[in-house]
C-alpha cells in the first residue's frame, strides 16, 4: 500500500473510517523536500459503531494508518480523554500503537502535569468519575443493572474510561487514573518524550510552526483558561458538583455516605427510614410501606395506600446522569482547538475536537500579533475552508449564529475569496448512533446537518456517506472541481487542499 | 354527640409569599409571612386531606420527618406553625397550603372537581388498567438537587434541596435552600399534575409548543396566584406606584432559587429582565419574532407568559384608568412620593380583579384545547372561543386585548386566514353538522342525528352529579367513557356521521395500516369524560361534558420505510417492526346535555391519516426544527411510549438540564 501522498501544492486530509469518533490523517509538505509530514489527529471510535461502515475491526485501520506513513508520524495531536478519540491507540496487550515512531505530541494545556490550574481539573475529575461510579452502583443494586437510568450512565461512563469494551471498561479498574484513557494519553507521550516532544498548548499562544512544515502555522483557539468556560454549565456560574460542602448535605456526599448520612434537620423531627418502616412510625407504614405493600393490579380500584410503586427511594440517584454530562461536556471543552493556514493562499484548516459552546465564545477573546497585522479567531475562522465539525455534529458543538453575533459561530466562516471550497467533515456515524439504547443520540443533529450542507452547497463529508450528492443548485463544473478532489475509499475518505 | 358548631369555612395556615430569601431582606420582610385560608377539610397527619397527602420522607438523608398534625389545637390556634426554614412539619404545612390555593383556583375556573392522573398500566399479560388516584402526592425532601418536579409516573410532587455554592451579595455559601419553600415552585409544579389530571397525553411533545406550554402555563397559575394575596398585592402597588409595569415581585418567580443558581435575579420575570453588564432591570418589549429564535421549554414558555401578562397589564391599565384620573385630577401624572393609602387599596382591588378574570379565562381555556400536539396559537383559540361561551355579551374588550397581545408576541394559530373573533373560536357542533350533511350522499335528517345523541351519550349521563365522593365520580365516568367507546365503535352510519364530525377515522380503509387496530378496525381511545358546571358571566348555569377523543399510528424515523409500510395493503400485524414514535390524532368535543348538542367540536389539525402532519410530527422529533437540549439526544423523547422516565426527562423539570439559555 502507498503512503498518504501530497498534491501538488497543499496538503491533503484522510477522514478515516473508524467508527463513531474521530482519526484524521494529514500530510503536509516536508521542509527541504522528501515524504510529505505525517499528522495524526485522534484515533478512537465507539464500540459496536464500526459494524454499520464495513465491520472492519480498528486493528486494520491503525495497520492502514502504519503502511500509510511508514509507522512513522511527525506529529500526534490528542484533543481530549474520550474513548471516542483515544481508545484505538492503547489496550492491555499489544498496544496499538507500539511500534510506531511518534516525534511529537501536541496536547492542551489542560494535560499538563506543572499546570496548577490543569492539575487542579484533572484532580477534581478525577474525584466526580469516582462519585458516579459510586453511585453508578448504588443505583443499580436499587434499580437493576437493566434500568435504562443506570444504562445511559453506563454509556457516559464508558466515554470517560476509554476502552473497547464498554462493559468491560466499567467492570475492570475503576480507578480513572488507570483508564484506558490515560494509557491512551500515556502512549502518545512517552513515545513523544523519548524525542523531548511533548507540548502542552495555549490558547492565543504565538503561533506555533508544524514540526518539518515549518511555513504552515498553528493557531491554538482552545480549550479556553476558564474553568466556569470549561464547565459550561446552567443554571450558569454555578457547579454541579460542589466542593465545599462542611455539612454533608450535598448530593454526593449522600451519594458516597457508607454510614449514617447527615439530614438537614434536627434530629427530634427525624426517624431513620428502616425504623420508621418497622413500626416506628406508623404513618410512614400506612403511606409510605414497604416491599410488596399496597401492591394491588386489580382494574379500577383506588390506588392502595402504601402503593409500591409510589416510593421514591431512589430516585434522587437518578441526578447521577446529569451530572455524568455536565461531567462529559466539561470534558468536551477541554479540547484542543486548532487552526491551520496555510502559507501561500493563507487558507485555514479548522480542527474543533469536540469543543462545546463554552470553548467556541472563548475564541472572541484571542489576538495574535503578526507583525503589523492583528489576527483574530473571526479572521481566522473567515478563511476557513476545512471545518472538522465538533462532537459528531451534535447539539451545542456547531453553534449557530450571524456573521455580525459577537459569539464565535458557523456564519462566521468560510466568508473569504476562497468560500466557494468550504467543506465540512462528520465523523458520524448516524445509524449507530441512532440505535444507542436506551435513548437515541442524535448525531448529527439534523438542523446543524442541515446547516452546514448548505453552508458548504453540499460538500460535507459524513463518516457514513457512500457517495456525494450534488445539490440542485450547483453548477455541474464547481461540483466536478471539488469532487476531483475527493477519493473514496471503504476505509476512509480522502481530500486535498491546494495552496496557491 | 350532635355537634352544636358548623364547620369553618377555612383553615387559617402561615405560608411565605414567596421564599425564604424575601425575609431577610428588609424591604420585603414584612410581607413575606402571610396567613392563607385554606378550604376547611378533615385532615390527617401528613397532613393529609382529600386532594394532596404530604409523605415526608428523605431517601438520600435516610430518615423520614415526622408528620406535622394541624389538628393540633395550639396550631389550630395560632395559623399552624411560623415559618421556618430548620423545621420540616413547617415545610409540610406549607406546601400543603400552597398546593390547596392552587387546586381551588382551578376548581373554580373549571367548575367541577380536580382530578389526578389516573394511573394506567398494562400488566404481564398485556392488558390495560385504570385505577383512581384520590391524592397527588408532596414529597418535600426528595432530592438533593436543584430541582424539582411533578413526575407523572408516580403522581407525586418531588422537591429538591441543595446548598448554595455562590458567594455574591445575595448568597452565602453553604445555606441550604429548599424549593419546598418557595411559593411559586409549589403553585407551578402543583399546576402541572392538575394539567395532566386533565390532559392524559397533552405533554407528549410532537412540536416545540408542546413542553414550553405546560411550563408556561404553570408559570401563569403561579405567578397570578400571587394576586390573590392582598397583603403582598398592596405593598407591590405602593412600591410601585400602581404601575405593574415595572419591575415588581409579582411578575417574577422564584427569587431564592434564581439567585442561587447564579443568575443574580429570579429564576423568572414576565415582563423584563436584568441586564447582564449594567445589573440594571429592563422591561422586555413584545417581539413578534421571539418564536423563531428560542425552542428551549422555558425560553419559549417565557414568551407566551409574557403575552399574558401583557394582556393583563392592559386589561389594568384600562381598568384603572378612571381611578388615576381621578386622583391626578386628570393630568394622568401622580404627584411625587407615597400614593395615598386609599388609592392603594382600590388600585389593588382592581388588579386582584383583572388578575382573576386573567387567570380564570387562562385556566377555562384549558377545556377548549385539542387533547394532543398543543400550540401557543391553539391556547389563544381556546382563550377565546371558551370566554365566548362564558360571557357571550361581554363588552369590555378583554378577548381583543388577549389578540391584540398574542399578536404582537407573534403568537398565532396555523393556517387561520383571519385574527378576528369569529375566525379565532373554535367551530361550534350544528355549523360542522350542517357541513357535513351536505357533502354526505347518505340522508339522515338532523333531527335524527339529535336524537342518537341523545339517546347513545346523554342518556348514559343521566346518573352522575357532582357529589363529594370523587371515586363515585370518577366511576360513574368510568361508564360514561365506555359507552361512548361502544358508540363510536360498533357504529351505524349515524355513529359514523359524528365519528367523521369529530375528526376520527374508523373506517378500515381510510385508514393507513400503520394505524393502530384491533379486530373492529382502527382503534379509538377515549381519554377522558368530564363533566363541568359553570356560571357564566351574566348568571347562568351551563353544563357541558368535556370529551377527548384520540387514535393513535405507528411512526417510523425513516419515511421511505414508512411509505413502503403504508404503501401495503395489508394491515399490520402485532409483529409488524417496531415502532420509533407514536403519531397521535383526534378531539376534544364539548356536548350541551340539556340541549342534547355538540357545542364545539376542537380537532388536531390533521386526521390519523394525514401524512403531512406525521411528518411534521417525525421531522420535530428527529430534531430538523432547531435543536434543545443537550449533546446527544436533543433532549426530546423519542420513544414516546416506552421506557421509564428518568430525572433528566422528567417532562416537568424545574430547570431542564443543559437548556441553553
Amino acid at each position: 500500500m502507498p503512503k498518504l501522498e501530497l498534491p501538488e501544492s497543499g496538503v491533503t486530509v484522510r477522514m478515516y473510517r473508524q467508527g463513531h469518533g474521530d482519526c484524521f490523517l494529514l500530510a503536509m509538505p516536508r521542509d527541504g523536500g522528501g515524504d510529505p509530514v505525517y499528522i495524526l489527529i485522534d484515533c478512537g471510535f465507539k464500540p459496536g459503531s464500526p459494524a454499520y461502515l464495513h465491520n472492519k475491526p480498528i486493528e486494520e485501520i491503525v495497520e492502514h494508518i502504519g503502511e500509510s506513513t511508514g509507522r512513522h508520524l511527525d506529529l500526534m495531536i490528542l484533543t481530549h480523554e474520550h474513548q471516542d478519540h483515544l481508545n484505538g491507540i492503547w489496550k492491555k496487550t499489544e498496544p496499538y500503537f507500539d511500534d510506531f515512531q511518534i516525534d511529537e505530541a501536541w496536547v492542551a494545556w489542560t494535560e499538563d502535569p506543572k499546570d496548577a490550574m490543569a492539575n487542579e481539573l484533572r484532580e477534581r475529575h478525577r474525584d466526580q468519575l469516582l462519585q458516579l461510579v459510586a453511585v453508578r452502583r448504588k443505583l443499580a443494586l436499587a434499580a437493576g443493572d437493566d434500568d435504562p437510568a443506570v444504562q445511559r450512565l453506563d454509556g457516559l461512563l464508558a466515554l470517560e474510561f476509554g476502552g473497547e469494551d464498554e462493559a468491560l471498561a466499567l467492570a475492570a479498574d475503576t480507578d480513572p487514573a488507570n483508564s484506558a484513557n490515560k494509557q491512551g494519553m500515556k502512549l502518545v507521550k512517552d513515545k513523544a518524550n523519548q524525542h523531548r516532544g511533548v507540548k502542552y498548548l495555549l490558547p492565543g499562544e504565538k503561533p506555533r510552526q508544524v514540526p518539518q512544515s515549518a511555513d504552515i502555522r498553528a493557531f491554538v483557539l482552545g480549550p479556553p483558561r476558564d474553568p466556569k468556560l470549561l464547565s459550561d454549565e446552567d443554571p450558569v456560574g454555578d457547579e454541579a458538583f460542589p466542593r465545599d460542602d462542611a455539612h454533608g448535605l450535598t448530593f454526593s456526599a449522600a451519594a458516597l455516605a457508607t454510614g449514617v448520612s447527615a439530614s438537614p434537620f434536627s434530629t427530634r423531627y427525624c426517624v431513620a427510614l428502616e425504623q420508621a418502616l418497622d413500626g416506628e412510625e406508623p404513618f410512614f407504614v400506612a403511606h409510605y410501606g414497604k416491599g410488596n405493600d399496597g401492591e394491588d393490579d386489580t382494574d379500577g380500584i383506588e390506588v392502595p395506600h402504601g402503593a409500591a410503586w409510589r416510593r421514591i427511594d431512589h430516585e434522587w440517584l437518578y441526578s447521577a446522569e446529569s451530572l455524568a454530562l455536565s461531567l462529559n461536556a466539561g470534558v468536551n471543552n477541554t479540547s484542543l482547538v486548532l487552526a491551520f493556514e496555510l502559507p501561500a493562499s493563507k487558507k485555514v484548516l479548522l480542527f474543533i475536537g469536540d469543543a462545546q459552546r463554552g470553548n467556541w465564545i472563548s475564541w472572541a477573546n484571542l489576538r495574535w500579533n503578526d507583525g503589523d497585522e492583528t489576527i483574530t479567531a473571526r479572521d481566522l475562522l473567515s478563511r476557513t475552508v476545512l471545518y472538522k465539525v465538533g462532537h459528531h455534529g451534535s447539539h451545542n458543538a456547531t453553534l449557530a449564529g450571524t456573521v455580525d453575533a459577537v459569539h464565535p459561530n458557523l456564519d462566521w466562516m468560510g466568508l473569504s475569496e476562497f468560500a466557494g471550497e468550504f467543506t465540512a467533515m462528520i465523523p458520524a456515524v448516524k445509524d449507530w448512533a441512532m440505535q444507542v439504547k436506551p435513548k437515541p443520540w442524535y448525531h448529527p443533529l439534523p438542523s446543524i446537518q442541515r446547516a452546514l450542507l448548505k453552508k458548504a452547497q453540499g460538500r460535507v463529508l459524513q463518516m457514513d456517506i457512500a457517495r456525494l450528492e450534488k445539490p440542485e443548485n450547483v453548477p455541474a463544473e464547481a461540483w466536478a472541481e471539488f469532487t476531483t478532489r475527493v477519493a473514496f475509499d471503504d476505509l476512509y475518505f480522502d481530500y486535498t487542499i491546494q495552496d496557491r | 354527640m350532635r355537634r352544636m358548631v358548623e364547620p369553618p369555612t377555612s383553615r387559617r395556615l402561615c405560608i411565605l409569599a414567596f421564599d425564604p430569601s424575601l425575609a431577610t431582606q428588609l424591604e420585603t420582610t414584612t410581607i413575606n409571612e402571610i396567613t392563607a385560608e385554606v378550604d376547611w377539610e378533615r385532615l390527617e397527619l401528613g397532613p393529609i386531606g382529600e386532594y394532596i397527602e404530604v409523605v415526608d420522607c428523605d431517601p438520600a438523608s435516610d430518615v423520614v420527618y415526622r408528620p406535622v398534625d394541624l389538628n393540633d389545637p395550639y396550631l389550630l390556634a395560632r395559623d399552624g406553625l411560623l415559618p421556618s426554614e430548620s423545621n420540616p412539619q413547617f415545610h409540610q404545612q406549607m406546601t400543603y397550603a400552597v398546593a390547596m390555593t392552587t387546586i381551588r383556583h382551578f376548581e373554580r375556573a373549571l367548575g367541577r372537581v380536580a382530578f389526578w392522573a389516573d394511573r394506567r398500566f398494562r400488566t404481564t399479560d398485556g392488558e390495560y388498567r385504570r385505577q383512581f388516584v384520590r391524592r397527588l402526592r408532596i414529597y418535600p425532601h426528595a432530592l438533593r438537587d436543584r430541582n424539582a418536579y411533578y413526575s407523572p409516573e408516580k403522581k407525586a410532587l418531588l422537591f429538591g434541596y441543595f446548598p448554595v455554592t455562590t458567594k455574591d451579595i445575595h448568597n452565602v455559601p453553604g445555606t441550604l435552600v429548599f424549593t419546598c419553600l418557595s411559593h411559586d415552585i409549589i403553585a407551578h409544579e402543583v399546576t402541572h399534575a392538575l394539567l395532566d389530571g386533565v390532559h392524559p397525553r397533552f405533554n407528549e411533545p410532537s412540536n416545540p409548543d408542546v413542553h414550553a406550554f405546560h411550563e408556561a402555563f404553570a408559570d401563569i397559575v403561579a405567578l397570578f396566584q400571587h394576586f390573590s394575596y392582598p397583603a403582598v398585592l398592596e405593598n407591590q402597588i405602593r412600591r410601585t406606584r400602581g404601575d405593574l409595569q415595572s419591575e415588581s415581585l409579582l411578575a417574577q418567580l422564584a427569587q431564592q432559587f434564581g439567585r442561587a443558581t447564579g443568575r443574580g435575579s429570579a429564576l423568572r420575570d414576565a415582563i423584563g429582565r436584568r441586564n447582564e453588564r449594567t445589573g440594571a432591570w429592563e422591561p422586555r418589549r413584545p417581539d413578534p419574532h421571539a418564536l423563531e429564535r428560542e425552542f428551549g421549554p422555558h425560553a419559549r414558555g417565557g414568551v407566551l407568559v409574557a403575552a399574558v401578562f401583557q394582556a393583563f397589564l392592559l386589561i389594568y391599565r384600562a381598568s384603572s384608568a378612571d381611578l388615576f384620573r381621578i386622583a391626578t385630577q386628570g393630568t394622568g401624572r401622580l404627584p411625587e412620593g407615597d400614593i395615598h393609602p386609599d388609592l392603594a387599596q382600590r388600585l389593588a382591588a382592581e388588579a386582584t380583579k383583572c388578575a382573576e378574570r386573567v387567570l380564570q379565562m387562562c385556566i377555562r381555556a384549558i377545556d377548549y384545547c385539542p387533547p394532543v400536539d398543543i400550540t401557543f396559537g391553539d391556547f389563544l383559540r381556546g382563550i377565546i372561543t371558551s370566554d365566548l361561551d362564558y360571557a357571550p355579551e361581554d363588552k369590555s374588550g378583554f378577548r381583543t386585548v388577549f389578540i391584540e397581545s398574542f399578536r404582537q408576541w407573534g403568537i398565532y394559530p396555523r393556517g387561520l386566514t383571519s385574527m378576528g373573533l369569529d375566525s379565532l373560536a373554535w367551530p361550534r357542533g350544528d355549523e360542522l353538522l350542517q357541513d357535513l350533511l351536505v357533502q354526505l350522499p347518505e340522508k339522515h335528517s338532523e333531527a335524527d342525528l339529535r336524537q342518537q345523541l341523545k339517546d347513545r351519550v346523554v342518556t348514559t349521563m343521566q346518573n352522575w352529579h357532582l357529589e363529594s365522593n370523587r371515586y363515585k365520580v370518577w366511576k360513574d365516568l368510568e361508564g360514561v367513557r365506555k359507552e361512548l367507546w361502544n358508540w363510536l365503535r360498533n357504529t351505524d352510519s349515524m355513529g359514523r356521521y359524528y365519528a367523521q364530525l369529530f375528526g376520527l377515522v374508523i373506517k378500515d380503509n381510510e385508514a393507513p395500516p400503520t394505524v393502530f387496530r384491533n379486530e373492529g378496525g382502527p382503534t379509538v381511545e377515549i381519554h377522558s369524560a368530564r363533566p363541568t358546571i359553570r356560571r357564566t358571566l351574566n348568571g347562568d348555569t351551563r353544563t357541558d361534558l368535556v370529551i377527548e377523543i384520540t387514535q393513535r399510528r405507528r411512526g417510523y424515523f425513516d419515511r421511505e420505510f414508512q411509505k413502503e409500510l403504508d404503501g401495503d395493503t395489508q394491515v399490520l400485524s402485532m409483529d409488524a417492526p417496531p415502532h420509533d414514535f407514536v403519531f397521535r390524532a383526534g378531539c376534544t368535543i364539548l356536548i350541551d346535555p340539556v340541549k342534547a348538542e355538540v357545542r364545539r367540536v376542537i380537532r388536531t389539525r390533521g386526521t390519523i391519516a394525514n401524512n403531512t402532519e406525521l411528518e411534521r410530527v417525525r421531522r420535530f422529533l428527529t430534531g430538523e426544527d432547531g435543536g434543545v437540549g443537550n449533546a446527544f439526544d436533543a433532549g426530546l423523547a423519542a420513544s414516546i411510549d416506552g421506557g421509564r422516565r428518568i430525572t433528566r426527562d422528567e417532562p416537568f423539570a424545574l430547570l431542564h438540564q443543559l437548556e441553553e439559555e
